[in-house]
């Protein structure tokens, strides 16, 4: 039989533009299981640009990649989440931070992270952008061109005691003036996205009932297998049932245009520190998919995350953050050396990776008011120090997703070591067709 | 003595398994025949059998006849694990009679190496991405088999090919669920499973615009997503548990054996005949078993898995993507490949060809070679007229580890790599694993001075010095092949300086000494331990796991079986599904068992 050479039909499900493009802004996940299209965009999408910052950096060895296209190679264990993405995304190893000082080590790198040249005397190590910070230029330069007025600078932290303005800052309008995130998801969505939700055409509604139908069943089997089994298989089961569920979630929200956050959730309670980034992510992505902003800033942290336990994480050791003798929190996990438990800051890369993993996911699959989102849009997933055990901030390991239809080169890992991260931005800027843009000359290493 | 082999053996916590052996040892059970430290107990017990016959394990089933392996012991929990990506494409192509293309698979989970057995287990699923991937794949199969032309052809036996009113429609739909859902299930399903399914045809039909073959569409999508699927073991009705005289026990039922047979010979869903055997309750006894191994392995379709144990046995998966030095200029990537092709025609010919007396001391020690025109440069040879075995040179060839696959795979890009040919063959040939040292200060290895052999190097540098466990038997193994480059080409000279390939090497069985490589793979190829290592590598493919001491008393019964077979590799591998730990398992920690 000459199967293997055969193409399965397209499914009956596939949708008329017309009916996709009236149910623009359904969950996340349901594009691509529609099998949609770009013959289903309504007109040439304006791009969009999101940015996400964390701390601490990586374990090197488990995360970089070998030089070169990604398409040969295995990731390494933690940015294996990233293998499905692999030729959207291009690894930044080792890139110069020109706005710490030289010789320094420690956190201060966080406030001019997306300033990328050398800034002015802000809080101690903590120096202030000389000027807009990536976000905001590209913001003013969208909003200048007839697009969204507006950034969206959010931050996922649950310590926002503690700390001067300047250090606990990453996006800056200038000199002085640090833009405060919003800090609470479920306030956020109320004031900009509430509304009363639109259903989907009829349609598109069936297809997406019908692949919750089918994760319905797939969810009780799970359940129902896991009874049966010992309790280590029972955690293997457990896994698959929880991806289930998250892309069930995804699928969700027929009523609501453009995707919604939990009704409730405490943004400063430390115990629900993975619901709150889920939460961002959720706001941010609705913000973006709804025409809100073309440009949104996400803070995984404060620079320190010193009260954000990671218990959370299979494998840590449970209980509160900050209990004496035993490393619970991201800060006290990222800050030992090679004697401490690098085998639990592997498990938080891999966290930080699989979000980035699901952020792409979310972006690939859901529609927007312009198209899919990834085509159009730029991914920064921004870090502010080489390594925990290492606190290097001049060193730092970048990953930029999306083409912007076709402008980067996805899928490799950029021979970035000494690469100046303003030209990263300055890069970013040229995407966004920002003219004139202050980051100085364009990496030229990451041009289709 | 018992106390300091068990140590040896444990190469995972198992702790209440290691009381079962010593008690066994104690009993008068066949214990391990050798207490050397570092080898891996098989290796060593080459010589130690139990009575064969039904219930003649004597170690801990009761001789209730039939229900009985013939090898006996205390096997371990089987672990759960996903279809591996081979076994979900064959399950696939042999459920609907057609092959999906390789793409439909390429963006699954893939498949992790099961440690420390070193064979492929199925993938973890942990996150939506790859769900979302299973769920690609499901719709694209079922959309596929439901077309308007291939859903007849899909229906239960005595269903229209267009039902016409819904209840007409619902009877077939629930004539599939069983029909197809046994095969899908690898077992007859269970009453609130066919619920489960006719809730989900249900749903879909009565959504607005929802036709027949939609929900069976959505029918076979969600069979096909289920980890009644995905997942090894089969869940069905509840265990059959097993005590006496030692742990609990469970018993596979036929079903579960029939699974456990066609995926251990076929990589795949079992056949009708196989399911019809379950369903007679003809998969019970051992003949019954054997018989079914028999046929199974007689098949042209034994040939995936006997290529692909030998592929990862060997570790040459990768050798297509390694790159060589340029100076090479014999060697490219299509020249790699037909290196594994000459690897995999090589054993099939051995395993399945008629005539072909399956002998592992042909897998080691034969210069036949199913040779390609591109290998003929590194062979030395003439290029072949005609496609067939030829001989190579008998005093520069000797079965597998000889072969161009296994030196370029285990060479570096530029040498030999001798410590890595040295370490496989540990490893893999004499089940001996180098463990890396502890508290150990590596030193900094110093230059090799003009005028020393590579050999001379690495005596000086590394043999007069502390190393760990196995490491200078590795150096000495490896010399051996110093005999070959990087791409595999037999030479006497390296630098100008002749090579000597000779050596010794204490073993169980009695010193080993050699004068080249070809010498010494005809000498391995007799020696108890690495027959007892080839029964072991064979049952941690068969059943991807490590074995544990409960499996040693079977272990020595399967290779006295091998050995009587005169190491007849096809004996070796219906042998092992004679044993416990194919036709049993421990119950799983925390497992509720009936």
């Amino acid at each position: 039989m000459s199967g293997s050479e055969r193409r399965p039909p397209l499914a009956d499900w596939r949708r008329a533009r017309r009916d996709l493009l009236k149910s623009l802004g359904l969950g996340a996940a349901a594009l691509p299981l529609l099998h949609a299209t770009r013959s289903a965009r309504a007109a040439a999408p304006s791009p969009r640009f999101i940015c996400v910052v964390q701390s601490h950096g990586y374990r090197p060895a488990d995360w970089k990649p070998a030089v070169g296209p990604l398409g040969g190679q295995w990731l390494p264990s933690s940015s294996a989440p990233l293998e499905p993405f692999k030729n959207r995304i291009i690894f930044l190893p080792e890139l110069a931070n020109q706005s710490y000082p030289a010789g320094r080590r420690g956190h201060g790198a966080y406030s001019s992270i997306l300033y990328g040249l050398p800034g002015v005397a802000g809080a101690g190590e903590y120096r202030q952008p000389g000027g807009g910070t990536v976000d905001q230029v590209v913001g003013d330069h969208l909003a200048a061109a007839g697009g969204k007025p507006s950034t969206l600078a959010l931050q996922a932290q649950v310590d926002l005691a503690g700390g001067s303005e300047t250090s606990r800052r990453c996006c800056w309008r200038g000199p002085g003036a640090p833009v405060t995130p919003e800090a609470d998801p479920v306030a956020t969505y109320a004031r900009l996205l509430a509304g009363p939700g639109a259903s989907g055409a009829p349609a598109v509604a069936g297809a997406l009932a019908e692949r919750r139908g089918v994760l319905d069943y797939v969810g009780r089997s799970l359940e129902r297998f896991q009874r049966r089994l010992g309790r280590e298989d029972q955690m293997i089961i457990a896994q698959h049932l929880q991806a289930t569920r998250d892309l069930e979630r995804m699928l969700s929200p027929p009523s609501a245009v453009c995707g919604a956050v939990p009704v409730s959730l405490d943004a400063l309670d430390p115990t629900q520190y993975p619901r709150v980034v889920a939460a961002q992510m959720a706001l941010m992505l609705a913000a973006l998919r709804c025409g809100v902003t073309q440009v949104a800033t996400l803070q995984l942290s404060d620079p320190v995350g010193a009260r954000i336990g990671m218990s959370f994480l299979p494998g840590f050791p449970a209980g509160p953050a900050s209990s004496p003798g035993l490393p619970r929190t991201w800060a006290e996990v990222a800050h030992q050396g090679p004697g401490g438990r690098p085998e639990l800051k592997r498990l938080i890369d891999k966290w930080c990776m699989e979000r980035l993993g699901e952020l792409l996911l979310a972006l690939e699959s859901g529609p927007s008011v312009e198209g899919p989102l990834l085509e159009n849009t730029t991914v920064l997933w921004a870090n502010t120090m080489e390594d925990g055990s290492t606190h290097d901030g001049q060193k730092v390991p970048w990953i930029l997703a999306g083409n912007v239809m076709g402008f980067f080169r996805t899928g490799h890992c950029a021979a970035s070591s000494g690469q100046p991260t303003s030209g990263v931005l300055a890069a970013i800027c040229a995407a966004m067709g920002v003219p004139g843009a202050p980051f100085g000359p364009v990496f030229g290493g990451l041009r289709g | 003595m018992a106390s300091k082999l068990l140590l040896g053996l444990l190469e995972r916590p198992f702790a209440p398994w290691s009381l079962v052996l010593l008690a066994a040892a104690c009993s008068g059970s066949p214990p391990p025949s050798s207490g050397l430290g570092g080898w891996d107990a098989g290796a060593a017990a080459d010589s130690a059998a139990v009575p064969v016959g039904s219930g003649g394990g004597g170690a801990g089933l009761d001789g209730g006849g039939a229900l009985a392996p013939s090898f006996g012991g205390w096997p371990g929990p089987a672990p759960l694990r996903r279809l591996t990506l081979r076994e979900l494409r064959n399950s696939l192509a042999d459920l609907f009679g057609e092959s999906f293309p390789s793409s439909l698979f390429d963006s699954l989970a893939a498949d992790i190496k099961e440690w420390p057995a070193g064979f492929d287990g199925g993938a973890r699923i942990a996150t939506a991405v790859e769900v979302r991937e299973l769920m690609r794949l499901g719709q694209r199969v079922s959309a596929a088999v439901t077309t308007p032309e291939r859903l007849p052809g899909l229906l239960p036996t005595g269903c229209p090919p267009a039902p016409g009113s819904p209840a007409e429609q619902e009877s077939c739909a629930r004539g599939l669920i069983d029909q197809l859902g046994l095969r899908v299930f690898r077992r007859p399903l269970l009453e609130p499973e066919q619920e489960d399914l006719l809730t989900l045809y249900r749903r879909r039909r009565a959504e607005p615009g929802a036709d027949f073959s939609s929900a069976v569409r959505v029918l076979v999508e969600g069979m096909l997503q289920s980890p009644y699927f995905l997942y090894r073991w089969e869940l069905g009705p509840p265990a059959i548990t097993v005590k006496a005289n030692g742990p609990t026990l469970v018993r596979f039922n036929p079903y579960e054996l029939a699974s456990r047979l066609s995926y251990a010979f076929w990589a795949s869903t079992p056949d009708p005949q196989l399911l019809a055997a379950a369903a007679a309750d003809q998969l019970v006894t051992s003949e019954q078993i054997t018989t079914q191994a028999r046929r199974l392995l007689a098949s042209p379709r034994a040939r995936e898995v006997i290529e692909d144990f030998h592929l990862q046995w060997l570790e040459l998966r990768g050798l297509p993507d390694q790159v060589k030095d340029p100076s090479f200029t014999d060697y490219s990537p299509e020249v790699a490949r037909a290196m594994l092709r000459e690897t995999t025609a090589f054993v099939s010919d051995l395993y399945l060809a008629p005539g072909s007396a399956g002998k592992l001391e042909t897998l080691l020690t034969s210069s036949r070679s199913f040779l390609e025109p591109s290998l003929a440069r590194i062979y030395g040879v003439p290029a072949p007229a005609v496609a067939g075995p030829v001989e190579l040179p008998a005093s520069e060839r000797a079965g597998v580890f000889t072969q161009g696959s296994f030196l370029a795979a285990t060479a570096s890009a530029d040498i030999g790599n001798l410590a890595n040919r040295g370490n496989l063959l540990l490893h893999r040939l004499l089940c001996r694993p180098v463990l890396p040292p502890e508290n150990v200060d590596v030193p900094e290895l110093v230059e090799r001075k003009p005028g020393q052999t590579v050999r001379q190097y690495y005596e000086a540098a590394v043999l007069a010095q502390r190393c760990a466990a196995g490491c200078h038997d590795l150096y000495r193994l490896g010399f051996a092949f110093e005999s070959y480059d990087a791409i595999g080409r037999h030479r006497t000279l390296a630098d100008g300086l002749p090579i000597d390939p000779s050596g010794k090497l204490e073993l169980p069985s009695g010193p080993l000494e050699w004068k080249d490589t070809v010498d010494l793979m005809r000498q391995l190829a007799g020696r108890p331990e690495v027959a007892a290592c080839m029964t072991r590598q064979w049952q941690r493919y068969l059943l991807r796991r490590i074995e544990g001491p409960g499996d040693l008393s079977a272990l020595a019964a399967v290779q006295a079986v091998f050995r009587d077979s005169g190491n007849d590799l096809r004996e070796l591998m219906v042998a092992l599904t004679r044993t416990a730990a194919f036709t049993h398992r421990a119950p799983s920690e925390g497992e509720e068992l009936p």
